[in-house]
């Protein structure tokens, strides 16, 4: 029974929000505001429950019966500074609350800066220049095979796929510049490239996220003919 | 201009949305009520992640003592929950069923409980044992933080998991504690998490990073993959019907074709004392074996009003263009 | 004579051959090694077998790190070299591993002990290609920021899409509807929001130079107070302190989705004539479009969030692409720190993208230097 009530709150609450797709009405904002305060409420619990206690109370409260003085003040020192944060509150001293951004922003800032180069730069145009096997993505042998042997997969798949990446990857870092003037004869040539290569990408993002709005809505279809109707009927007919 | 009102192509332009998202709504619906089901094929990108997970299976048999675990981040929470439980359900069945060491949290505050229920559900399909074969971390925050104390030693950034157990009490953390002994890294997410996982997992200690990803933030993680930062990864809902349908047919392979025995057998010669009930109720009962059964299936169940809806949404396409075009040949 | 010499060496040696090959040659050869560019947490056992498998089935080893206790592991002789990986934990841990050969019948043969202490290294060199591309990077930009606050003139084209901002402006004073501005959805950490409240400046000016009804809905409470502080200093600014409501700003709500339904239902319910999305956008961007675009807004949307990008490109009505973001930014404040990093960025850019191209040519030709030099990623 318990469960059944559950269930069928989060159907009602499904078909709900679903009613905003005719109109905005009375029950769309019910389950809106509905929403907004539980996922608040929650997250504040959580913050409690799994940041504040074993990050901070737990260990504060193990390192005093440990006699570790030296670790407890090390962790107040941090909750000292992390309570600093709350000066945004007050008008005259909300300056305060500079600092512990400043060490948060300072810290990962320094530590992402490399990693970040690494994998995102470095990692990212070596790919463009050679392949995991290290063949050239500029391959003349695979256009060859092609000329031997000319079939679609041969062509597009094994020869066009680097030449391609190669060039899509210099056009658009191209159209990203803005020092050159629009009228600049490298920025009007790579400009209509460029935007076929973003317009695809984007095209195919799109595409994908059809799929997963669609898997959204699946996902409650599932929850209300397979879970919540076989309880229903299991209730009805005792 | 003048417009045309009664002409056939602005009536098709102008079909109202309650409309489409009424014919929308059975063309979703009646695949999913009459439980259609369409055949999958497996990408190069799944296949990976089911390769790279039996590599590991057969380094742990190799080196009994040093075995390595994967790692799960669950950085998803209820929105996205169709597409991403999925995944994370065939990855813990896969690393259960190999006898891999699982370690997880959730990055998301809205996802710590959802995690901790989702490997306490697919462990008990297995008898796995929490604090010796799992573990679940709780709230891996601040992200960039807890992935750096990933390389240390994860029990000094979590003082207790998300049941409030003395880290320092759970075998399983005694042995396995950073990235020596982890071989894969998975993430499931529908936010930019996987890029910071690429960043610092893979870019700073090398690890295979795996990425189960929705739909829609898919696209952008396939440079990843050219370039081999990430090892694999499973887009929306499609990918995750593959990989499900390799771990099915390896659990057929391991456990017989008869799930709802196995299920019911599980617990029968079992040293019971081992399991603690807060984590789950060892046993079955027909209710529960049922929607184990169909939970094993949920992605592919998904394939069939998938394709239905693409059908639907291109048709529409289609329509909406030919209307378009026909509406400026006669404004000319 | 001498023939009957030189096949008495000839015989000597092939016989003794046997005998110095049987001596001298190990039946395997290892070796323990510093991993180098790490802080001595790992060290590497390098295992090459010399024995056929036949002759030696299996080696024994017999691994003792620090004051752990010795622990054994069997290596099956499969003819190829084996790399093992040993984890000391820190630097200055003894390690020390001592090869047994067992042979066909079973016996043991000592082969010799290797050992080592586990060394760390001050510096990491396989990040050295992107720390000095970082240190580059900084450079430029404290360079260029310089010379923008100097007052000298870096030049940014024009974006096309800012010239669609002032008849938006326009088109709502004409309709006597109100602008929305949605800063995004991410924290102050995000540049995109950054940028988006630079942009919000200029256009609050404007809003409030027209008398028009004006919204700011913020996802973040930092952000909302930047944003107020902003909005508040464009109405000063254009000489209206009179209309600016603490209000303007606000924080419609915290969580994703709870946001977007906040902030589509006010859109439904307050209509406005303008709607700018520019910012950090996630899955909610669609959501805010698609309902600005059902109650009749001009749209100008901008962000750097790629996967979302396509959404705001086919349901608004003007769209800056990723950076652009930043360069319209730049070029509406004028503001110097964003000037010279554009202009330093351009700059890092240009110089990969030479880079890039050098060394695909010279890949072409057969030589790897140019890339193994600069881009390689090494771990």
């Amino acid at each position: 029974m318990g469960t059944l009530i559950w269930m069928t709150i989060a159907l009602f609450l499904t078909l709900a929000v679903f009613s905003f797709l005719f109109r905005d009405n009375v029950l769309y904002k019910f389950a809106e505001h509905l929403f907004v305060g539980v996922s608040v409420g929650y997250t504040v619990y959580v913050s409690y429950t799994n940041l504040f206690l074993p990050r901070v109370w737990n260990p504060l409260r193990r390192a005093i019966g440990d006699g570790n003085i030296l670790l407890a003040l090390w962790l107040a020192l941090g909750v000292l500074v992390g309570i600093l944060y709350f000066s945004r509150f007050t008008q005259n001293w909300n300056w305060v609350s500079r600092y512990p951004i400043s060490i948060t922003v300072g810290y990962l800032t320094g530590y992402s800066i490399i990693p970040s180069l690494k994998a995102r730069i470095l990692s990212q145009f070596y790919g463009t220049v050679v392949d995991p096997a290290g063949d050239s993505l500029l391959n003349a042998e695979k256009i060859g095979v092609f000329f031997k042997e000319p079939t679609l997969h041969n062509f597009f798949f094994e020869a066009m796929a680097g030449p391609l990446l190669v060039f899509g990857v210099f056009v658009v870092i191209v159209y990203f510049f803005f020092s050159f003037k629009n009228t600049n004869p490298v920025v009007r040539f790579s400009r209509n490239p460029a935007l076929v290569y973003l317009m695809v990408a984007f095209g195919a993002s799109f595409g994908y996220t059809f799929m997963g709005r669609i898997s959204l809505f699946i996902g409650r279809m599932n929850f209300i003919f397979h879970e919540w109707w076989p309880i229903f009927k299991n209730m009805i007919s005792g | 201009m003048r417009k045309n009102k009664n002409a056939w192509y602005e009536k098709l332009l102008a079909i109202p949305k309650p409309v489409i998202y009424v014919i929308m709504f059975f063309v979703v619906a009646l695949p999913v009520l009459f439980k259609m089901q369409i055949s999958t094929y497996v990408t190069t990108e799944v296949q990976l992640i089911y390769d790279h997970m039996e590599e590991l299976y057969r380094y742990n048999l190799e080196n009994p003592d040093e075995k390595k675990a994967v790692f799960i981040a669950f950085d998803y929470d209820p929105s996205t929950m169709a597409e991403l439980d999925p995944m994370a359900f065939a990855t813990l069945r896969h690393a259960f069923l190999r006898d891999i060491p699982v370690l997880g949290w959730s990055g998301l505050p809205t996802g710590v409980d959802l995690g901790e229920q989702n490997m306490h559900l697919i462990a008990k399909e297995y008898g796995a044992v929490y604090g010796e074969d799992y573990v679940f971390l709780g709230y891996g925050y601040p992200f960039v933080q807890a992935i750096i104390a990933l390389a240390t030693d994860v029990k000094t950034f979590f003082a207790s998991d998300k049941a409030g157990n003395n880290t320092r009490d759970l075998p399983l953390l005694g042995e396995i504690y950073n990235f020596n002994r982890i071989g894969l890294v998975f993430t499931m997410s529908g936010t930019s998490y996987p890029e910071s996982w690429v960043t610092y997992a893979n870019g700073l200690y090398g690890k295979k990073v795996i990425t189960g990803s929705t739909a829609v933030s898919a696209a952008k993680y396939y440079p990843f993959l050219q370039t081999e930062q990430m090892s694999g990864l499973m887009g929306g809902l499609k990918g995750a019907a593959e990989y499900e349908q390799l771990v099915e047919n390896l659990e057929k392979e391991i456990h017989g074709k008869d799930v709802k025995t196995y299920l019911e057998n599980l617990y029968r010669d079992k040293d019971l004392s081992r399991y603690d009930s807060s984590n789950y109720k060892t046993g079955f009962t027909p209710d529960e074996i049922q929607l184990s059964v169909a939970r094993r299936s949920t992605a592919r169940q998904g394939m069939a009003p998938q394709a239905t809806a693409h059908f639907y949404v291109i048709l529409l396409i289609i329509i909406g263009n030919i209307a378009y075009f026909a509406r400026m040949r006669n404004s000319k | 004579m001498k023939t009957k010499k030189i096949m008495i060496i000839l015989w000597a040696l092939l016989f003794c051959l046997p005998v110095a090959a049987e001596e001298r040659a190990p039946l395997a050869n290892f070796e323990l090694k510093d991993t180098p560019n790490n802080a001595g947490e790992q060290v590497e056992f390098l295992f090459v077998p010399a024995a056929s498998p036949e002759e030696v089935p299996e080696f024994l080893l017999h691994i003792a790190i620090g004051d752990e206790p010795v622990k054994e592991r069997r290596l099956v002789n499969a003819g190829k070299e084996i790399f093992l990986p040993l984890i000391t934990g820190e630097a200055g841990v003894p390690v020390e591993v001592r090869v047994e050969a067992v042979m066909d019948d079973g016996s043991l043969k000592n082969l010799g002990t290797s050992s080592l202490v586990s060394r760390g290294e001050w510096l990491n060199m396989n990040s050295m290609k992107a720390f000095i591309l970082g240190l580059l990077f900084i450079a430029l930009i404290i360079f260029y920021v310089g010379r923008a606050k100097k007052g000298k003139d870096l030049f940014i084209r024009k974006i096309p899409g800012l010239e669609a901002i002032d008849d938006a402006l326009g088109r709502a004073t004409e309709m006597g509807r109100p602008v929305f501005y949605v800063p995004g959805t991410s924290s102050m950490a995000d540049v995109a929001t950054l940028a988006s409240l630079n942009i919000l400046r200029p256009v609050a000016r404007q809003v409030a130079k027209y008398e028009t009804p004006f919204s700011v809905p913020v996802k973040d409470p930092i952000v909302v107070s930047v944003a107020q502080d902003v909005v508040k200093e464009a109405y000063m600014a254009a000489g209206r302190p009179d209309l600016y409501d603490d209000g303007i700003a606000y924080l419609a709500s915290m969580g994703q989705f709870d946001y977007s339904g906040a902030v589509s239902g006010s859109m439904m319910r307050e209509k406005p004539a303008t709607v700018f999305l520019l910012g950090m956008f996630y899955a909610e961007s669609l959501i805010l479009a698609e309902t600005a675009n059902s109650v009749g807004a001009i749209q100008i949307a901008g962000t750097d969030a790629s996967s979302q990008l396509p959404f705001f490109i086919a349901a608004c009505d003007y769209t800056l692409i990723g950076e652009e973001l930043y360069a319209a930014s730049a070029y509406m404040s004028r503001e110097p720190l964003l000037l010279g990093t554009l202009k330093a960025q351009d700059i890092l850019k240009g110089l990969l993208l030479l880079l890039f191209v050098t060394a695909i040519i010279f890949q072409l030709f057969g030589i790897d230097f140019v890339m193994d030099t600069f881009l390689k990623p090494e771990w």
